[in-house]
């Protein structure tokens, strides 16, 4: 049996700045280009912060799923919501509707190649052993996930707090 | 009649190692079997070993991307041959009989679960694709296994995409999903790193009750200061002893 305390530093990686920020700015995005009733987080990490926004959002919270093939981290969203999926986005079959937001895209294959409609996908330029898919540009964003519009695109700089590494985030909303 | 099976590729390893292996076996497994080689270089081989070329399944995807996917292939081109199997990677040393480990049934492919390593690691680090599982000694039978290389030629575009080592894309892929078993502790051990997290953690040392000893290197990136990075044949003492009377 392992205990909870072991995963503390898990927990603290949820709540550094960067990731903070790539909440804030993909559901901010969300409100902005965005009415879809149906919202699905793909690869959510915890979803605490998710949900408390989705709310004030005025999201219903059944219309909502996060799916994560993490365990740990489901047996934490699992106990806010049961709409959360113990799934692994890329290889398990899986129908997803709505919007789909994919905030680690550098960690899989581009998912607008399984999935089509509304997106908002974001990644950042690690290269890593366990990074198979770095991401150095909205364009390629944009072309690996073969979307035909777009709406909206940003980039920006973080510092990680852990290694002080500088890294560069990406974003594009859109669709195929 | 049961088959073994080894890769060879490139001058990493030279034909001792398959050929101590190959004798290893006659030593310690009690029945029959056929011995097979699949390899770019047939040189120095003993003559009872069949020579297979290796696998080009996967050959347009590049050797970074899942290392030794070759090793899912003896699930489907040796399919037709019914019976036990098994796969050993040449740096292994055998040091008991495995009759029974062989003989057990195998309903599915049986793996190494790296019981030297803390077992909550690959948990606490799930995304950043840690693995505690090894592929250096697979039992299997008939045509078990046939469904892990069914599934990764239906995913091959992602998996190649995803995955760097053939350990990862089995732990992510195929133990997630439950398709595969694993050896039980006590059987396996490594001889860079020790036996089983935390208590037996001494590199180098005999373990006389164990079957099988690894000399993988792989974990050099992150070994800890206490963990060496010996291969085979730079061993000296018991491990150079044991192997050079395979010959």
């Amino acid at each position: 049996m392992i205990n909870m305390l072991d995963y503390e530093y898990v927990f603290r990686r949820f709540k550094r700045k960067s990731h903070i920020s790539l909440i804030d700015k993909t559901l901010n995005c969300m409100m902005n280009f965005y009415d879809n009733s149906k919202v699905n987080i793909l690869c959510s990490w915890f979803c605490e912060r998710d949900i408390f926004f989705l709310k004030k959002m005025g999201y219903k919270l059944e219309d909502c799923f996060f799916y994560d093939y993490d365990e740990i981290v489901h047996n934490e969203n699992i106990k806010i919501t049961n709409n959360c999926f113990l799934n692994d986005i890329i290889f398990d079959k899986l129908l997803i509707d709505g919007l789909k937001i994919h905030r680690y895209c550098e960690y899989t294959y581009p998912i607008g190649k399984i999935y089509h409609g509304d997106f908002i996908l974001c990644g950042n330029d690690e290269k890593s052993l366990h990074i198979c898919n770095p991401i150095e540009s909205i364009q390629q964003l944009i072309d690996q996930n073969e979307l035909n519009e777009v709406y909206y695109s940003d980039s920006w700089n973080v510092r990680r707090e852990y290694d002080s590494k500088k890294l560069t985030y990406y974003m594009v909303a859109g669709k195929k | 009649m049961t088959n073994f099976f080894c890769l060879k590729w490139g001058n990493k390893y030279s034909y001792d190692y398959v050929n101590r292996l190959f004798n290893s076996l006659k030593k310690n497994y009690k029945k029959n079997f056929n011995f097979h080689c699949l390899t770019d270089d047939s040189l120095g081989l003993v003559s009872d070993i069949e020579i297979h070329k290796l696998p080009i399944t996967f050959l347009k995807y590049p050797r970074t991307k899942i290392f030794t996917s070759e090793k899912i292939c003896y699930f489907n081109d040796f399919k037709k041959i019914s019976g036990k199997k098994a796969w050993f990677d040449l740096d292994i040393l055998i040091q008991q009989d495995i009759t029974d480990l062989i003989e057990m049934n195998h309903n599915k492919p049986r793996f190494i679960m790296n019981y030297w390593r803390d077992p909550t690691s690959h948990l606490k680090n799930y995304s950043l694709m840690t693995t505690p599982l090894n592929s250096s000694f697979v039992a299997w039978q008939d045509d078990v296994g046939y469904n892990l290389y069914e599934d990764l030629i239906l995913n091959e575009e992602k998996a190649f995409f995803t995955y760097p080592s053939f350990d990862k894309y089995i732990f992510y892929q195929c133990y997630r999903k439950n398709k595969i078993n694993l050896w039980d502790k006590g059987i396996v051990y490594n001889y860079n790193i020790g036996a089983e997290y935390p208590n037996d953690l001494e590199p180098k040392k005999f373990k006389s009750e164990y079957r099988i000893c690894l000399f993988n290197t792989s974990h050099k990136a992150w070994a800890r200061p206490n963990e060496t990075q010996i291969e085979l044949h730079e061993s000296d003492g018991w491990a150079k002893e044991m192997w050079e009377s395979y010959d």
